[in-house]
C-alpha cells in the first residue's frame, strides 16, 4: 500500500527534509498548495496521514485540525516548538494521534508514523517474532539463538547487537550505527564496551558453529554474513 | 521620641527661658515695679511648669502623625500609601500628598518595569520558539547526512548550540515556575534515559559509557524541570569525563525514605575547598577554569530549581577521584509543605 504524508509545515528547510527522509521510505509527501486553503488540498490530495505544525501563516494548526476533523477520520501527528503541557492536551483534545516536539530526530518521527499508519491501517505488520539466519532461529520475543538442539545464551546487548546485524542483510553495519541504535534503545555503551560485545558474541556464536558469521570490515563496521 | 521633640522645638524653649529671664531683669531693675524676690519666683515656676505642661500636651498633638507613620512603616503593607495617618496640620497634609505622589510614581515605574519584563519574556519565549526551526532542519539534514566526513563534530556542536536555546528557554520561565509545574509520580528511568539520550552526540564525541542501575523505582517531581536539573547535573559530569570514561547513574533510598539519584563520573573532581561554592552563581572553580566551556551557570540553575520544586542537591568529590553529586526527591508531605 502506497502511502500519501499532507505536511502542513511552513518552514522549506524542514518541509524538504521531511520529503526526502520519508520519500526513502517509500513515502509520498505533498504539502497545501496555499496556506490560505489547507482544507482544500486536504480534500484533493486524499492522504493516509497528516502532519501539522501548530504555528503557521494566515490560520494555526489547532483550527486545521478542526476543519480535518469535522471531515474526515485521517490520523493527524502535531508538530511544535512549543513545549507547554497545555498545548499538546489541546492537540489531543482535537483529535490529534500524536504530538512531536521540535527539534526532534527524523527517526523519532518516522518511528510515529509508522506506529500510527500500523494502528490504522495495519501498514507493514509482516515482521515476525522469529528470525532465520544460516540455519539457526533467532526468536526475537524470548531474545534466544538456537542452532540445531543448542542455545547460545546472549546478553541483551549481545542478542540486540546480532539483531540489527542479521536484520541488515548481508549488509555492511558501521560501529557508530550500532552505537546508535544502541543508544536509541537506552542502552548507553561506548566502543570499548561494543568491542567487547562483538568478541563475546562472536565466541558464543562460535559454539552454535557460527564463529565465522559476523565478519569485521577493518574501517567500515561488522557484516552479519550468509554463509 | 519625647526627648527628640524637645530637640526639635528648643529654639522655642530657648525663646521662651530667654523672654523669661529678659522680663526677670526688667522686672528687677525697674525701680518703678516693686517686686518682691519671692513672688517673682513663684511667677518663673508657674510659667515653667506651664511650659512643661505645654510642651507635653504639643508633644502629643503634633506627634500623633509621624508616630502613626513610624508605626505603618513597620507593617509595610504594600498599600501603605492608603494607609497614610489622618493629617491635623497642614505640614502633614503636604506630607501625605508628597508620599502619595512618590508612591504614585514608584507604582508606575514598577509597572513598567515589569510590563518591560513580561514582554522581555514573551520575546525570549518567542525568539527561542522560531530558533526552534532552524534547528530542526539542521537536526533533519544531518540525520539524512550521517555518513558524510565531520558530521560527527557537526553534530556535538548542534547540541551544544540546542542546549544552551533550552535553557534560555527555561530561564526565561524560571520566574514563573510556581505556576507551571505539575508534581507527579514518575518513573526515575523515564527522567534520566531521555537526558542521557539528548547527550548523545557529546558522549559519542567523547566515547563516553553511561551506566544506568536500579532507576525502575517511582518519585515525586515534575517531569520537566526535573529533568533540567538532571541535565545541569549530567552535562557537567560529561563535561569533565575524560576520553572514554564512564558516568554511573544509579538510585538508592536512604534511611528517611527519600529517593536519591547520584551521577558519578570520573573526572578531575573538585578539590575541597571549591566544594561548598559549586552551587553559586558564576562560579567555576579551578576545573571550570581549565575548560573554557564552563560558565558557572548550570549547576546554579540546577540549584534555584531544585530550591523551589523541592529537590535536594548535594555533591561529592575528591581531587582526582572524580564527583558524585545526588539528587534527593521530596516525599509526599514533603510537598504539602512546600504547597502551602
Amino acid at each position: 500500500m502506497d502511502m500519501k504524508i499532507f505536511i502542513v509545515e511552513d518552514d522549506q528547510a524542514i518541509f524538504q527534509s521531511l520529503k526526502e527522509s520519508l520519500g526513502k521510505w517509500g513515502m509520498q509527501v505533498v504539502g497545501p498548495g496555499s496556506f490560505d486553503d489547507v482544507l482544500g488540498s486536504f480534500m484533493t490530495e486524499q492522504p493516509q496521514l497528516v502532519i501539522m505544525d501548530i504555528q503557521l501563516p494566515v490560520y494555526d494548526g489547532f483550527h486545521w485540525c478542526r476543519e480535518i476533523r469535522a471531515i474526515s477520520k485521517v490520523p493527524i501527528i502535531f508538530l511544535s516548538s512549543r513545549d507547554h503541557p497545555m498545548d499538546m492536551v489541546m492537540s489531543m483534545q482535537m483529535g490529534a494521534d500524536d504530538y512531536v516536539q521540535k527539534p526532534f530526530h527524523s527517526d523519532v518521527l518516522l518511528a510515529k508514523i509508522q506506529a500510527t499508519l500500523r494502528r490504522v491501517y495495519s501498514y507493514g505488520e509482516e515482521t515476525s517474532d522469529v528470525l532465520e539466519w544460516n540455519g539457526a532461529m533467532i526468536d526475537l520475543k524470548r531474545g534466544i539463538i538456537r542452532l540445531g538442539g543448542k542455545e547460545a545464551e546472549l546478553t541483551k546487548n549481545e542478542f540486540f547487537i546480532l539483531t540489527v546485524l542479521v536484520e541488515a542483510k548481508d549488509e555492511i553495519v558501521s560501529r557508530d550505527e550500532i552505537i546508535r541504535k544502541l543508544w536509541d534503545d537506552e542502552r548507553f555503551v561506548n566502543d570499548n564496551t561494543l568491542t567487547v560485545n562483538i568478541t563475546r558474541l562472536r565466541q558464543k556464536l562460535a559454539d552454535l558453529g557460527l564463529g565465522d558469521a559476523i565478519l569485521t570490515k577493518k574501517g567500515l563496521g561488522y557484516v552479519a554474513v550468509t554463509l | 521620641m519625647f526627648w527628640a521633640y524637645v530637640n526639635d522645638m528648643k529654639s522655642w524653649i530657648f525663646f521662651f527661658i530667654a523672654a523669661l529671664g529678659a522680663a526677670d531683669i526688667l522686672l528687677w531693675l525697674d525701680a518703678g515695679l516693686a517686686v518682691e524676690l519671692s513672688s517673682l519666683l513663684y511667677m518663673n515656676a508657674l510659667l515653667m511648669i506651664a511650659l512643661a505642661v505645654f510642651i507635653i500636651w504639643r508633644y502629643r498633638r503634633e506627634t500623633a502623625y509621624s508616630r502613626q507613620l513610624v508605626r505603618l512603616e513597620g507593617e509595610a503593607a504594600a498599600d501603605w500609601h492608603e494607609l497614610l495617618p489622618e493629617a491635623k496640620f497642614k505640614r502633614n497634609e503636604q506630607m501625605n500628598e508628597v508620599l502619595q505622589g512618590a508612591a504614585a510614581t514608584m507604582a508606575a515605574q514598577l509597572n513598567e518595569l515589569r510590563q518591560q519584563n513580561l514582554i522581555q519574556g514573551d520575546y525570549t519565549a518567542a525568539w527561542v520558539h522560531e530558533a526552534k526551526a532552524p534547528l530542526t532542519a539542521i537536526r533533519l539534514l544531518i540525520d539524512s547526512n550521517r555518513s558524510a566526513p565531520g558530521m560527527q563534530r557537526i553534530e556535538a556542536e548542534w547540541l551544544r548550540l540546542f542546549l544552551l536555546i533550552d535553557q534560555q528557554l527555561y530561564i526565561s520561565r524560571l520566574s514563573s515556575l510556581e505556576a507551571d509545574y505539575a508534581v507527579d509520580k514518575v518513573i526515575l528511568k523515564d527522567i534520566v534515559a531521555p537526558e542521557v539520550r539528548e547527550l548523545m552526540a557529546w558522549c559519542r564525541e567523547k566515547d563516553l559509557e553511561i551506566e544506568l542501575d536500579g532507576l525502575d523505582i517511582n518519585v515525586l517531581s515534575d517531569k520537566k524541570w526535573g529533568r533540567f536539573v538532571l541535565r545541569q547535573i549530567l552535562s557537567n559530569a560529561v563535561k569533565y569525563s575524560p576520553q572514554g570514561g564512564a558516568i554511573h547513574i544509579s538510585a538508592r533510598t536512604d534511611s528517611t525514605g527519600h529517593s536519591i539519584l547520584s551521577v558519578k563520573d570520573e573526572g578531575p573532581g573538585i578539590p575541597e575547598h571549591d566544594l561548598p561554592r559549586i552551587f553559586d552563581k558564576g562560579f567555576t572553580g579551578g576545573t571550570g577554569r581549565l575548560h573554557n566551556a564552563a560558565t558557572g551557570l548550570g549547576l546554579y540553575l540546577a540549584k534555584t530549581v531544585s530550591d523551589k520544586i523541592g529537590i535536594t542537591l548535594s555533591a561529592d568529590s575528591q581531587s582526582g577521584h572524580g564527583t558524585k553529586v545526588e539528587i534527593a526527591f521530596p516525599l509526599e508531605n514533603d510537598f504539602d509543605h512546600i504547597r502551602k
